[in-house]
C-alpha cells in the first residue's frame, strides 16, 4: 500500500515545531485584512521525518540503482560537492550585501566564468540562467538583440529532427518560426536539407553535438561553415558535452553560443527535476548582449559588473542558482586537465562497451562509433507486442532505471542509453545479462514484459485516466 | 572523485570493440578541431584540499549571522527547521531525475503533489505546477500566461513589484515583443488613480505584489474589482510566502494567478539560488500554466498512485507548439518547502507569520521614535521604508562599522527616495537587536551634523 497523503496524516492540535516566546509588545493586526484559515497540515516532528522519509524510499536514484537514463547524464554526485556548497559562508549571504562582504562568493564566480569558457572555448560566460532551457531563452533573446542591432529581422531557427523538445520549444516561446531539418542516413544533419533551408532569414541553427543519437556529427565544419556564411549564428545545447570534455570544444567547432547543463555535465544532482545550471557561453561578438550581472574584477576586488548596455537585460533575479555554481566548481577542479578527459573517455569507452554488447538482441539503427550514449531499438521485440515501454517497465524489476525512451523521435520504439563514466564494469556486464534476458522473456514470455514492473511500490500507473480527470491537488475537506 | 575502471578493464573493453587505444573512440571527429593541448585548468585536487581552499574562500565572505541583520527585500532570513536538510540530502530525492517513470518515481511524485496541494491552500487557488526556476521566472511565465488567456498584448506591472522581477518579466516580454507599463504607487501601494487611466489600453493583466516590495499590503480585492470591470486578470506575485499565514490569501480577493518565491520556506538566502519560485491559478487556466504537474491516478491494481500529467502542454512531447519552454525546475526546493510547511503546521505557520509582523512593527516604531522618517503611512507587514538622515548608502556604510547591516539603499530602484532605506524585520531578530540598532541610531541623530525626524 502506497503511503497517505500528508493531510491524511494530520491530528488537530499536533505540533513539529515551536518558536521562541514573542519578545515585543504584539501589534494591533491591520483591520479587514486578516485570513481566517489555512488548513496546514499538523504533524510531529517524527511524523513528518519518517514521511518524507518513507517517500524517498520510493525512488530510484543515482545513489541507489544504475540509472543509463539517455540525455541527462546521470553519474555520481560526489558528496563533497553538496558538503562544501553547504558551508555557511556560502549558504549564509545575502545577493544584497555590499560586494566587500561577499569576495568570496564574487571570486569563486568569477573562477567559474573563466574556467567554463576555457573548457567550451568561448570568451565570456554568463552564470545567470537555472537550467538549460533557460539558458535556450537567455541565447536565443541574444540572438534576437543582436540581429536587431544590425537591423536585420531573421524569424526562422532551424532544428534537426533530432533535437530536444526545448529547443524548438524555447524557439516558438519567443515567436520564431521553427523548421526542422532532416537526419540524413548516417543520423547526421542532412546537408542538402541545410542548403534548401539556409537563407538570410535564418536567425540560428540549433544543435546537439554530439546528437541526441549520441552520433558526433561529422559534418560539423561544414555546417558551421554555411550558417556562418548566411551570416547566421550557431547554438550550441550542451546537454551532450560529458562526450568530448578535455577532448574538444564547441567553441572551436565555430559555435557562437553554447549552454551547458551543470547538472548533467558537472554533476550536480537532479533533485528529481531540478533545481539545475545552465549558464551559457558566447563568443566576443555577443559578449555586450549578455544578462546582467557578470562578476568582474576590478582594482577594489570582485564585482558584479551591471553595465552592459547592449544587455537583453535580467533574466533571473539574482545570481543564478549559486549554491549550485559552487558545486559544479568543486567538480571540476576534482578533476583537472587529465580528470575531465578522462570523463569523456570513459564515458565514451563504456557506452560503446554496451551498445556493441545489446546489438546481437536489439535493433541499432546507427551502428558506428557512438559518443556518450547510443539509441536502440524494440522494433524487433515489437513482433510479440513488447514495446519499448514495456521494456522499460520490466528493467525496474531488475533494479535498473530504465533508458530514455521513445526519443529521439526519429528512431522508433528508441531507447537512448547513456551510461556515463562513473558506472564500474561489473555494473555494466549485469546491465547486459538484463537486457538479454529481457529479450529473451519478450520471445517466450512476452506477458511477463507487458505487465511489468512487479516489484515496485506501485504496478503500472494509469496516465490516461490522470490526464482525463485531472486531479492536481488534494481536497482537504474529504 | 575516482572512475572505477582499472587499466585492465579499459584494456578489455577496448578490445571487446575492436579498439586498441582511447583515443580511437574519437576518430569521428575532424582532427583539426580536436584539442591538441591539456585543457588550461587548475591541477587535480584531492577532497582535503577541496574543503581547505572553499573553506578559506567562504572564509571571505560575512554572513548574515555574523551582524545584526536587516536586509530582506526579497530574499529573508527565517529559521530553517533541522529536519529539512537531511530529508532533502536523502540521495533517494537528491540524485534522482524528473519522475517521467512513475513506478520508479512516486517518493518526488507524491513529494511535489503534496507540495502542490500546499500551495492551493497557501494561495486559496485551485491548481499549482510542480515548481519554477524562482519567484521571478514564475511572474515572467504568469505574465505570458495572462497574454495567452486573454488574447492581449500588454501588462501593466506595479513599481510595487520587487525591481529584479520587473526586469525579469520585461525581458521575457521583449522576447514576446509585448508592451510593458509600470504603474505608480502612492503612499507606498499601487495607485489606483493612475490605473483608471492605464487600464483604457486594454491590458491582459495587472500584476502587483503582495505584500509589495517595500512591505505594504495591497489592497488586492480593490485592484480585482478594477481588473474585472476592465476584462484584466489580477497577477499577484508573492515574495514573502510566509506572510500568507496571517493575511487572506490573494486567491480568496481575486487573484487569477499567483507567481510566488517559496525560499522563506526552508530554504537558506544562498546569495540568491536556489530558490524556488511556485505558480497557481483557477481551474479554468489550468491547461495555460507552464511546467510540471503532478496529478493522483490509479495504478493497475486500483491503488493510488501518481504521474507526470496534462503533460500535452510541455515541450518533450509538444516540441515548438508546447505552452512554455520549462523542463528542468527546483523540485528539491519544493519537497523542502513541503516539508516546513508540514513541520511548521497549521498554528507553526500561523505564529511564524504574526512574529515577523509583530517584531518588524516594534521596530518601526522605536526606529521612527529614535528620528528615522516614515515614507509612507499604508499598512505593511514585515518590511518598511524610512527615511535617513544622511545619503542611504553612508547610512548603511556608517552602520556596517555598529556590525548592522541596516538594509537595502531604494536609491537605484527608487530615484525619488535617495535618502531611504528598506528594512526587514523577521522572527530572527530579537528585541535586544532591535534595541541595539535603535541605540545605534540615537548616536547618528544625536550627533550635531544631521537632521533627524524629532528628538526622542
Amino acid at each position: 500500500m502506497p503511503p497517505k497523503i500528508i493531510f491524511e496524516k494530520s491530528v488537530k492540535g499536533r505540533r513539529g515545531y515551536r518558536l521562541p516566546p514573542l519578545d515585543v509588545p504584539p501589534e494591533s493586526l491591520p483591520a479587514g485584512m486578516v485570513r481566517e484559515t489555512l488548513d496546514l497540515p499538523e504533524l510531529s516532528e517524527l511524523d513528518v521525518v519518517r514521511h518524507f522519509t518513507q517517500l524517498s524510499q520510493q525512488n530510484f536514484s543515482i545513489d541507489t540503482h544504475f540509472y543509463p537514463l539517455g540525455s541527462c547524464t546521470m553519474k555520481y554526485n560526489p558528496k563533497v560537492n553538496d558538503e562544501i556548497s553547504g558551508f555557511s559562508g556560502f549558504a549564509g549571504i545575502h545577493p544584497f550585501q555590499p560586494a566587500e562582504q561577499v569576495q568570496g562568493a564574487l571570486e569563486l564566480m568569477f573562477s567559474l566564468q573563466e574556467i567554463l569558457s576555457e573548457i567550451t572555448g568561448m570568451d565570456a560566460v554568463s552564470l545567470e540562467p537555472a537550467a538549460g532551457a533557460h539558458g535556450e531563452l537567455t541565447g536565443l533573446l541574444m540572438i534576437r538583440a543582436y540581429f536587431r542591432d544590425k537591423k536585420e529581422d531573421r524569424r526562422i531557427i532551424l532544428v534537426p529532427d533530432s533535437s530536444h523538445g526545448t529547443n524548438p520549444a524555447t524557439a516558438s516561446m519567443l515567436g520564431y518560426d521553427v523548421v526542422q531539418i532532416r537526419s540524413d542516413a548516417r543520423g547526421g544533419v542532412d546537408l542538402e536539407h541545410l542548403d534548401k533551408l539556409l537563407s538570410e532569414n535564418v536567425a540560428a541553427l540549433m544543435l546537439t553535438n554530439p546528437s541526441t543519437l549520441g552520433l558526433f556529427e561529422e559534418n560539423i565544419l561544414e555546417i558551421s561553415k554555411r550558417v556562418h556564411q548566411k551570416g547566421g549564428v550557431l547554438y550550441y545545447d550542451g546537454a551532450n558535452l560529458n562526450a568530448i570534455l578535455g577532448i574538444a570544444r564547441p567553441g572551436d567547432f565555430g559555435f557562437d553560443i553554447v549552454h551547458l547543463n551543470l547538472h548533467k555535465t558537472f554533476s550536480i544532482p537532479h533533485g528529481g527535476g531540478g533545481p539545475g545550471a545552465g549558464p551559457i557561453g558566447v563568443k566576443k561578438y555577443l559578449e555586450p548582449y549578455l544578462p546582467i550581472p557578470i562578476a568582474a574584477k576590478g582594482t577594489e576586488g570582485y564585482f558584479l559588473n551591471e553595465n552592459y548596455p547592449k544587455s537583453i537585460g535580467r533574466v533571473k533575479a539574482y545570481y543564478g542558482n549559486f549554491l549550485h555554481l559552487v558545486r559544479g566548481l568543486v567538480y571540476i577542479l576534482a578533476q583537472g586537465p587529465e580528470g575531465l578527459k578522462r570523463i569523456a573517455e570513459l564515458s565514451v569507452l563504456n557506452a560503446n562497451y554496451l551498445m556493441k554488447a545489446l546489438k546481437p538482441y536489439y535493433d541499432l539503427p546507427y551502428d558506428r562509433l557512438c559518443k556518450h550514449e547510443f539509441v536502440i531499438s524494440a522494433n524487433r521485440q515489437k513482433k510479440n507486442g513488447v514495446r519499448a515501454l514495456d521494456i522499460a517497465k520490466r528493467l525496474l524489476d531488475y533494479g535498473i532505471h530504465p533508458p530514455t525512451v521513445y526519443f529521439p523521435l526519429i528512431v522508433e520504439e528508441a531507447l537512448m542509453i547513456e551510461p556515463t563514466e562513473t558506472e564500474s564494469k561489473e555494473t555494466l556486464d549485469h546491465f547486459i545479462d538484463v537486457m538479454k534476458k529481457i529479450a529473451e522473456e519478450a520471445e517466450k514470455t512476452p506477458e511477463l514484459v507487458l505487465e511489468a514492473p512487479h516489484s515496485t511500490p506501485v504496478a503500472r500507473v494509469d496516465d490516461v485516466q490522470a490526464a482525463r480527470k485531472p486531479n492536481l491537488c488534494f481536497n482537504i475537506g474529504n | 572523485m575516482l572512475l572505477p575502471a582499472t587499466p585492465n578493464e579499459i584494456k578489455e573493453m577496448l578490445a571487446s570493440i575492436g579498439l586498441n587505444s582511447l583515443e580511437a573512440l574519437f576518430e569521428d571527429i575532424p582532427s583539426e578541431v580536436r584539442l591538441n593541448r591539456k585543457l588550461s585548468v587548475p591541477p587535480a585536487m584531492s577532497e582535503q584540499e577541496l574543503r581547505k581552499k572553499f573553506h578559506q574562500l567562504s572564509k571571505l565572505n560575512k554572513t548574515l549571522d555574523d551582524q545584526i541583520s536587516f536586509l530582506g527585500a526579497g530574499v529573508y532570513r527565517h529559521d530553517i527547521p533541522a529536519a529539512i536538510k537531511p530529508i532533502i540530502s536523502r540521495g533517494e530525492f537528491a540524485t534522482a531525475y524528473t519522475p517521467y517513470q512513475a513506478e520508479a518515481s512516486q517518493g518526488t511524485l507524491q513529494a511535489i503533489y503534496e507540495f502542490q496541494t500546499l500551495m492551493c491552500e497557501l494561495t486559496a487557488l485551485d491548481v499549482a505546477n510542480a515548481s519554477h526556476y524562482d519567484g521571478a521566472t514564475a511572474l515572467a511565465e504568469a505574465a505570458l500566461m495572462a497574454l495567452d488567456i486573454t488574447g492581449q498584448n500588454e501588462i501593466l506591472i506595479s513599481r510595487g513589484v520587487h525591481p529584479h522581477y520587473r526586469q525579469v518579466v520585461e525581458t521575457y516580454l521583449e522576447g514576446r515583443i509585448s508592451s510593458f507599463h509600470e504603474v505608480a504607487l502612492e503612499n507606498g501601494i499601487t495607485s489606483k488613480k493612475e490605473l483608471e487611466r492605464l487600464f483604457a489600453s486594454k491590458p491582459a493583466a495587472l500584476i502587483v505584489q503582495y505584500p509589495n516590495f517595500f512591505g505594504g499590503i495591497e489592497h488586492l480585492e480593490e485592484l480585482s474589482d478594477l481588473c474585472k470591470k476592465h476584462h484584466a486578470l489580477l497577477v499577484v506575485s508573492v515574495n514573502e510566502p510566509i506572510a500568507l499565514g496571517m493575511l487572506k490569501a490573494p486567491g480568496e480577493l481575486g487573484a487569477a494567478i499567483v507567481a510566488g518565491e517559496g525560499q522563506s520556506l526552508g530554504i537558506p538566502v544562498s546569495f540568491g539560488g536556489p530558490h524556488v519560485g511556485f505558480l497557481a491559478t483557477k481551474k479554468e487556466h489550468m491547461r495555460r500554466i507552464p511546467g510540471r504537474l503532478v496529478g493522483q491516478t490509479l495504478d493497475k491494481k486500483g491503488n493510488r498512485a501518481f504521474t507526470l500529467t496534462l503533460q500535452a502542454r510541455e515541450q518533450h512531447i509538444r516540441r515548438e507548439k508546447a505552452s512554455s519552454n520549462v523542463c528542468t525546475n527546483q523540485s528539491l526546493c519544493a519537497v523542502a518547502n513541503a516539508i516546513y510547511l508540514s513541520l511548521l503546521g497549521k498554528e507553526g505557520f500561523a505564529e511564524m507569520s504574526l512574529h515577523s509582523y509583530h517584531k518588524a512593527h516594534y521596530a518601526f516604531r522605536e526606529w521612527t521614535k529614535a528620528g528615522l522618517k516614515p515614507v509612507f503611512t499604508s499598512s505593511f507587514y514585515h518590511e518598511f521604508p524610512l527615511e535617513v538622515p544622511m545619503n542611504a548608502n553612508e547610512f548603511i556604510s556608517r552602520m556596517k562599522k555598529e556590525n548592522i547591516l541596516a538594509g537595502y539603499s531604494l536609491k537605484q530602484d527608487y530615484p525619488e527616495l535617495p535618502n531611504s532605506v528598506l528594512f526587514t524585520v523577521t522572527e530572527m531578530n530579537s528585541k535586544e537587536e532591535i534595541d541595539t540598532m535603535t541605540q545605534a541610531l540615537h548616536s547618528i541623530c544625536n550627533s550635531n551634523k544631521v537632521g533627524c525626524a524629532s528628538a526622542s
